[in-house]
């Protein structure tokens, strides 16, 4: 699958992959295609057998430990991905310390990060090659659309910022402009406490990850917008603890904390 | 001709008494169960003739079109509609209708369909009936399963008294973080952390425990802002999703139990520890137990004040 922007950091990430490189981060914005470059160039050198992705826990680092110390049955490494690795808590991060300290030839661990300084610096000094992913720049977007035959959406495109994968995931879907229209909103009434919830956030426990990190950066980028008055920044705060919670722990219930939101502003 | 009783209605746990009292009228036959996806089976089984004779009762549920009827004169076929779908047939020998109980707050079928069981079982379930509401809802499939406790437990013709019908009824539910919340609404600490402390055993159900207080909190707040708002009772039910008299009953004494401000520290504080419980940090508990006692408390002050009062 082609993942369109970044080519040199896709590069770089094929020729560390031919090397005996052992640990390699890809670091850079959710919606940019890490982990989909990642995941289908590594389906297509590996058999199913030699290749895992593990959930971003102790379970996960437990797993991955045992899956790397086994020899390659039939391909030439071993590789294991961590998607999300921001949600890595600190034990888990400790749990790959061993890993990351006494790497094997025959294996490879790809962790996938929105922003590697979010690792412990314990772990973070033992990686030698992080690779940087960058947003893409509106004249790349309007090729990105343009090759994809993608229909131009100017709310889609301008809250994107620059994330073909937040695009795609915006386009023809009015549930997103709704609830910008409904945050934009938040900032102009008063008595927020008794505002409904919007729908989008009711549902948001059982919509994709995708979903939850667009979700993420609309609210960050909407309460950036009002940083000038100062009178709404116990709102934006709220918004932006809420924005990144969505992230960390995407398993809390979001209707329960955007009611936090609510009342906080009004307090 | 075989006799074809049809039951129609929305109420399920009814549907399925009527025909298993059907059932229990033909002594003698021969009953056999089938559901709609059963249908195959059903005419199958229709076909077959009885080994030893006598009557076969057949009851097919969820159905949406009558099946073929069997052809014994003396079987008897009993169709259960699927919800809403009312069934006709003009060789129809008996037609039951069972629909959705009303529980508007002047014409509460609920409570009057537990007063007529109470009749059923000879026992005066009058000062317990709304109790029984509140407390089960509209399931009455589970207010049937507490009046057959209160039954055993009165003699014929007894009143049964609240106190007795809230002993039966908290052993019939597992233990749930509402008995938490219940303890911190009756300003009871001590009891609130036993409950707190019984829930935690089996396993580690903090997460659990928060979300219940969550909505505590965040219910009781919203309510004291539309009442500062001058909504009246019926209104702030129906913005708190809760049927008017439920509202009276439970919510409405709960008012002014705490104040907004330290309502308003409650839910930051729980949305931080759920938010650091579920990022793996096992302090959350304390937390969570240092607010059930701060809650409590405050309670208890309020109700010693009215008390006084």
């Amino acid at each position: 699958m082609s993942i369109y922007g970044n080519d040199y950091a896709q590069e770089k990430v094929k020729n560390l992959l031919e090397s005996s490189e052992s640990i390699i981060v890809l670091s850079g914005h959710s919606g940019l295609g890490k982990y989909t470059f990642i995941s289908s160039l590594l389906k297509e050198l590996l058999e199913e057998s030699d290749y895992l992705e593990v959930d971003a826990n102790i379970a996960g680092a437990r797993l991955a430990r045992s899956f790397l110390k086994l020899t390659p049955i039939f391909s030439q490494f071993r590789a294991v991905v961590v998607n999300d690795a921001e949600r890595l808590s600190f034990p888990a991060q400790d749990a790959y310390l061993k890993v990351c300290e006494e790497p094997s030839n025959s294996s490879k661990l790809i962790f996938v990060i929105t922003d590697d300084g979010l690792f412990q610096d314990s772990l973070r000094s033992r990686f030698n090659n992080i690779v940087h992913w960058k947003k893409l720049s509106n004249v790349d977007m309007d090729e990105f659309i343009e090759n994809h035959e993608i229909a131009k959406d100017d709310f889609s495109y301008g809250m994107c910022s620059g994330c073909p994968g937040f695009y795609n995931e915006m386009i023809g879907k009015g549930k997103y402009s709704d609830f910008s229209s409904e945050l934009n909103g938040l900032f102009k009434e008063t008595n927020k406490v008794l505002l409904p919830v919007p729908d989008i956030i009711k549902k948001l426990n059982k919509e994709s990850d995708l979903s939850k990190k667009v979700v993420s950066h609309i609210c960050r980028k909407i309460a950036v917008k009002f940083l000038g008055d100062k009178s709404h920044h116990p709102l934006i705060y709220s918004i932006l603890r809420f924005s990144a919670s969505l992230i960390s722990v995407p398993s809390m219930n979001a209707e329960l904390h955007w009611e936090r939101i609510l009342i906080n502003s009004q307090m | 001709m075989s006799e074809l009783i049809i039951i129609n209605g929305e109420e399920s746990f009814l549907k399925e008494r009527a025909a298993n009292d059907i059932s229990t009228a033909y002594l003698h036959a021969e009953v056999i169960k089938y559901d709609e996806k059963e249908l195959d089976r059903y005419l199958e089984d229709i076909c077959l003739v009885p080994l030893f004779g006598g009557v076969r009762l057949f009851i097919v549920r969820n159905v949406t079109i009558i099946p073929e009827l069997p052809p014994g004169e003396e079987d008897v076929l009993v169709c259960i509609s699927a919800n809403k779908k009312k069934l006709k047939h003009a060789g129809a020998r008996r037609v039951l209708d069972f629909p959705k109980f009303k529980t508007y707050d002047d014409n509460n079928e609920v409570i009057k369909w537990i007063l007529k069981e109470g009749d059923r079982f000879n026992i005066d379930l009058n000062r317990v009936a709304s109790a029984l509401f509140v407390s089960s809802g509209k399931s009455l499939r589970k207010i049937d399963s507490e009046i057959k406790k209160l039954a055993v437990l009165h003699p014929d013709g007894g009143i049964v008294s609240p106190e007795v019908a809230k002993s039966v009824m908290c052993f019939s539910a597992s233990l749930t973080p509402k008995q938490v919340i219940d303890s911190i609404c009756e300003g009871n600490p001590a009891k609130a952390l036993a409950y707190y402390d019984k829930l935690q055993e089996g396993a580690d159900e903090t997460g659990w425990i928060i979300a219940f207080l969550q909505r505590l909190v965040i219910t009781q707040l919203k309510m004291e802002l539309y009442r500062r708002n001058g909504d009246d009772s019926d209104n702030i039910a129906r913005e708190i999703g809760v049927h008017p008299f439920v509202y009276r009953k439970v919510f409405q004494p709960r008012l002014g139990l705490w104040s907004v401000a330290s309502l308003s520290m409650s839910v930051d504080q729980l949305c931080e520890l759920d938010i650091s419980h579920k990022g793996g940090d096992k302090s959350a508990r304390i937390g969570l137990e240092t607010e059930i006692v701060r809650l409590s408390e405050e309670a208890k002050e309020k109700c010693l004040k009215l008390e006084q009062q």
